[in-house]
Order: structure tokens, then C-alpha cells, then sequence
């Protein structure tokens, strides 16, 4: 039996004709992982048991002639800070080394329900803290187009198993970037959805007004099934909002593309920047308006988010503390206080470290006013910028990254260098906006569309344009 | 730039410890990192609230207890258990 690079509609499509089950398509994919990713390191986590036992339950459901819910028997991948009950669950860092999780995530709840088949966990950057899965304690993950490249950050384990084809498509979370970043550097599909569309119940957090789950896949129709069956009103998170999805008549004549002045900066590398124009020409010989707009903040949007993720991030990292969960270690102490600096220590890796003192810092007395305020302040302008632009224009189209995919050690010796990659994703967080990362031509570059809240549905129908006439 | 006294006061605020050898190149990119982010002291922010999305607006439900996830579970995958209690290590 050969298996393709098969798209979640073509896995559906073969298993309801019976070209192969959902059991043989399942060890496929595990023998392909055993063997392969050994070079990439995409996983930490092997849910092998897990994933039988789902397609064998697709398989009977097929036997017995019952309609399949709609991501049956597809095998996925979840990023190791989302949890997976009864699986280890590490979020990249020492100090979660051997927690396992005690119920599954809303996002998990609603994947097996749908039928997914999980195969396993994904790296990361330690506690989403990168752009590169440099940072994970475990090991870095390579970029499965070019091994020499990172992947991209901080879901770098899950957009490296999909552009393998180590499954179908893989949960990721993104607060600066993490989705789309990587997307682009493996050449997938990434969607950061509205902030509130997707409950975060069960994904280890990291700064809390910035976090959402998202989907990473091969095309955006994909992109388009698997955010249709994670979204919605979670009880278990307060910021998830029911929402009438707003009504439209889409047609690429009618659509006015902005682009952002201030995005074309010096520093983007020259390849990005001729193939995002040639998708740039691409709308405008299909018929939608390209505008110029500007978004005057958006040089502080690196600033105000190296603020507000930190300070969020000291407080969300405060509770682990090595006496309740995540490992067994023995740490000699004298004092309570004693054990929490040992096994803090000893248990976080460096950018974790420097965060949560740069956000002690910012949030300390004396300087609270100076910069976490007056970030917070800067945020509000940023987002008023979009909530200006979305007067004029349907969506924002910008490159997602200003650089093809980099080499290990490149950027890991001066933070700032880290954190500019994420130039062109943050500011979407900071406004709470949709965005979407497609690949260009196969390439490790994609392109961003920026859409105004919960109009997720036109991220997709564009995308699916572009994808359709570039295949 | 950050001072090695100022460190050390804020790593013990964040329940941090910092190797003697690193505290230099620590204090390095930490300042590093300050003096980037110090660009926003250009903008003018006096008379701006801070940013709460729009369409999360104050919603609050009642205070009624109920059966969300089953409790009984979380014991299991306590690293450590004791007849029925959670063991954790001694700390006083």
C-alpha cells in the first residue's frame, strides 16, 4: 500500500471507499514516524496505544455502516503543552519532565470526538518561549526541507511532523507568532484565530491575553475543518465568546487587500520580499484592490509585546514549583524558600529565566507605570491602527516572516535577534486579531492575512483562491 | 543598564537563582532587552486607557458548583499517593 502526502478531504474520501483503513493508515504513519523521525525529532511523545485504539474505533464504525464525524480516523499531532489525558505532557521544559496530564484539553476533547487518531506530541520551544525550538530542554527539531535549518517557533515540532508527512495535520499555539512562524518555515498552512474563538482549557499557559490554539495543515480547506470542529463557547474558559459568524457574499472582485507600509522595513530578505509581491500581483490580476495603508504603531508592536508576554508570563510560571507536580527529584534544601530557588534553578532553561525577570521587572513598583502600563497604552493604539485600516480594506496582506527559515545557533546569542522574528505575527496577538500564514509555491516562505475579528471564513476563502491557482 | 545588585533583587523576587558565572552575561541581555523596548517612550500614551478586547466584555456567571471535569481522576496521575492523599515532599 503506498500512502501519499494525503489532505484531511482525500483521507476521508479513501477510507469511505475502503482503499484502506483506518488501522492500516494509522500504522503508516507510525512506521513512517519510527523511521524517520529519528533525523527530525519532531516528537517528544508517541501516543501509539491512544492512536491504534481511535482508528480501530473508526474502522468499526466504517464496518458498521454509521456516518463518520469529520475528522475520522485523519492521524494528528499536539503540540506538548496542550494536555493529553494520561500522556506526558512536558511543554518543552525539565520542570514538566514527568507530569501527565489529568484530563484532556477542551481543544483534545473535541479532536477525539471528532474522530481524530492523536499519534503523538510535538516539541516546542521550553513554555512556547522561542522561534526556533532551539529553546526546547530536550532537543532542538530540524526543518524537514532543509536539516540544517530550524523550523521555525515555538510550535516547531508540530509544523515539522505535518511538512514531513508524519501525520495530517497538528495542533499548535501561538501568542507572538508560534503558529504561523513555523508554518511558514515548513511550508504549511498556519492559523492564529481571534483571540476567545478557541478555549484554552488545558493548554499550559504562557501570557494569557496573547495565547490561542491553533491549526496547523497541508491546505487551507484542511485549516478551514479542523478550526470549524475546535472553536466555539467553552464553560471551562471564560474568554470564549459565542459568536454569530458574521454574513458575506465573497467574491475577490469585491475585496480590498491592504497592504502596510510600515511592513516592508529594511531587513526583509530580498527572496521573501520579490515572492510576496508576486502573491500580491497574483489578487490584483484576479480582481481584488490592493491598497497602501499604514499602521503607524506598528514599530513598537516588538516592544509592547517583549513587555506584556514576560510580565504575564512571571505570573503564569510562578506555580511550578517542583512539590506538587511534574517531576520526581530529590533536592537538598535548608528552607522552603531554599527548595523553590534549587528546583527553579536547576529545572528552567535560560530565555524561561530571562523572561520571568524581565517580567518580575516590569511589573515591580516603580516601574509598573513606565512599562507595563504604558505598553498596555501602546497596545490599545496598535489595535485602534487595525480598527482604522479595517475602514478601508477587507484584509491585511503582509510576508509572515521577514527571513527564509535560519540555521541552528544564529540567533541564540543575543535574544533581541530571536524576537525579531516574529516582527510581522505579534501585532495580530496584541489586537486579538485572526491571521493566517499560507505557503508560497511549496516554499519555506509564506505570506499573512490579517483579517478584523472572528471574519476567520474570508481568511479562509482567500486563501483557498491563492491555493487553488498555484498548485 | 542593570545593576548585579538589581538582578540579584529581582531573581529572588522570581523565586529564581542565578549562577554566579552567568549573572554578567544575564545582566547583559537583560539590559539588552530593556533598551530595546524603551522605544515606547516615544509614543504619546497620556490620555489612552489600557487595551481590553471589545467583545470580551464583563461577563460573569453564577457562583454555582458543578461537575466539569471528574475530580476523581486527577488522583491518579499525582506522581505520588498515600491511602487517600496526595503526597507531596515535606517543606517545613
Amino acid at each position: 500500500m503506498k500512502l501519499e502526502n494525503f489532505t484531511i478531504t482525500e483521507i476521508q474520501q479513501k477510507l469511505k471507499e475502503k482503499e484502506f483503513s483506518a488501522i492500516e493508515l494509522c500504522n503508516w504513519y507510525l512506521e513512517k514516524i519510527k523511521k524517520e523521525d529519528e533525523k527530525i525529532q519532531a516528537f517528544i511523545t508517541l501516543t501509539e496505544d491512544l492512536a491504534k485504539k481511535q482508528a480501530k474505533k473508526i474502522d468499526h464504525l466504517i464496518q458498521k455502516g454509521e456516518k463518520l464525524p469529520s475528522l475520522a480516523g485523519v492521524p494528528c499531532a499536539i503540540k506538548d503543552n496542550i494536555l493529553l489525558e494520561g500522556t506526558k505532557t512536558t511543554a518543552g521544559s525539565f520542570i514538566l519532565q514527568d507530569y501527565l496530564a489529568p484530563f484532556d484539553a477542551t481543544v483534545v476533547k473535541k479532536l477525539k470526538n471528532a474522530g481524530a487518531v492523536i499519534l503523538g506530541k510535538t516539541n516546542l520551544d521550553e513554555f512556547a518561549m522561542g522561534s526556533s525550538t532551539e529553546y526546547s530542554a530536550f532537543f532542538p527539531t530540524k526543518n524537514p526541507l532543509d536539516l540544517t535549518k530550524v523550523p521555525g517557533g515555538s510550535s516547531g515540532g508540530s509544523a515539522a511532523a505535518v511538512s514531513a508527512n508524519f501525520c495530517s495535520f497538528a495542533l499548535g499555539s501561538d501568542t507572538g507568532g508560534s503558529v504561523r512562524q513555523p508554518a511558514s518555515f515548513c511550508a504549511i498552512v498556519g492559523l492564529k484565530p481571534t483571540y476567545g474563538r478557541v478555549s484554552r482549557f488545558g493548554l499550559i499557559a504562557f501570557a494569557s491575553s496573547l495565547d490561542q490554539i491553533g491549526p496547523m495543515t497541508k491546505t487551507v480547506q484542511d485549516c478551514e475543518i479542523v478550526f470549524d470542529t475546535i472553536k466555539g463557547k467553552d464553560e471551562l474558559d471564560s474568554t470564549t465568546v459565542e459568536v454569530q459568524e458574521p454574513i458575506f457574499n465573497f467574491s475577490l472582485k469585491n475585496l480590498i487587500l491592504g497592504i502596510p507600509k510600515e511592513y516592508l522595513i529594511e531587513g526583509i530578505e530580498k527572496e521573501v520580499e520579490k515572492k510576496f509581491f508576486e502573491v500580491v500581483k497574483f489578487f490584483e490580476k484576479k480582481g481584488a484592490k490592493i491598497l497602501e495603508i499604514s499602521l503607524p504603531h506598528t514599530k513598537y508592536a516588538l516592544s509592547c509585546y517583549y513587555i506584556v508576554a514576560p510580565a504575564e508570563a512571571s505570573s503564569n510560571l510562578a506555580r511550578y514549583d517542583l512539590l506538587k507536580y511534574g517531576k520526581k527529584e530529590k533536592i537538598e534544601s535548608h528552607s522552603l524558600d531554599d527548595f523553590y530557588l534549587k528546583a527553579r534553578e536547576k529545572n528552567f532553561g535560560k530565555e524561561v529565566k530571562r523572561r520571568i525577570i524581565l517580567g518580575t521587572f516590569v511589573l515591580s513598583v516603580g516601574y509598573f507605570e513606565e512599562f507595563y502600563q504604558r505598553a498596555q497604552k501602546v497596545r490599545k493604539k496598535i489595535a485602534e491602527d487595525f480598527e482604522k485600516a479595517f475602514e478601508k480594506v477587507h484584509l491585511i496582506l503582509t510576508p509572515t516572516s521577514p527571513t527564509l527559515p535560519f540555521s541552528f545557533g544564529e540567533r541564540m546569542k543575543n535574544p533581541v535577534q530571536m524576537y525579531l522574528s516574529d516582527i510581522f505575527t505579534v501585532s495580530s496577538n496584541l489586537a486579538g486579531l485572526p491571521a493566517i500564514s499560507i505557503p508560497i509555491e511549496k516554499k519555506p516562505i509564506g505570506f499573512q492575512l490579517i483579517a478584523p475579528p472572528f471574519h476567520e471564513k474570508i481568511l479562509f476563502e482567500t486563501g483557498k483562491i491563492y491555493e487553488r491557482n498555484n498548485e | 543598564m542593570f545593576t548585579e545588585k538589581e538582578l540579584k533583587k529581582l531573581a529572588s523576587l522570581s523565586k529564581l537563582k542565578i549562577d554566579p558565572k552567568e549573572i554578567e552575561k544575564f545582566q547583559k541581555e537583560i539590559s539588552q532587552i530593556l533598551s530595546y523596548v524603551q522605544k515606547l517612550k516615544e509614543v504619546e500614551t497620556q490620555d489612552k486607557e489600557m487595551l481590553y478586547f471589545s467583545w470580551l466584555k464583563e461577563r460573569k456567571r453564577e457562583d454555582l458548583p458543578k461537575d466539569l471535569f471528574p475530580k476523581k481522576d486527577l488522583k491518579t496521575y499525582f506522581l505520588e499517593q498515600k491511602n487517600d492523599f496526595l503526597k507531596t515532599k515535606k517543606i517545613l
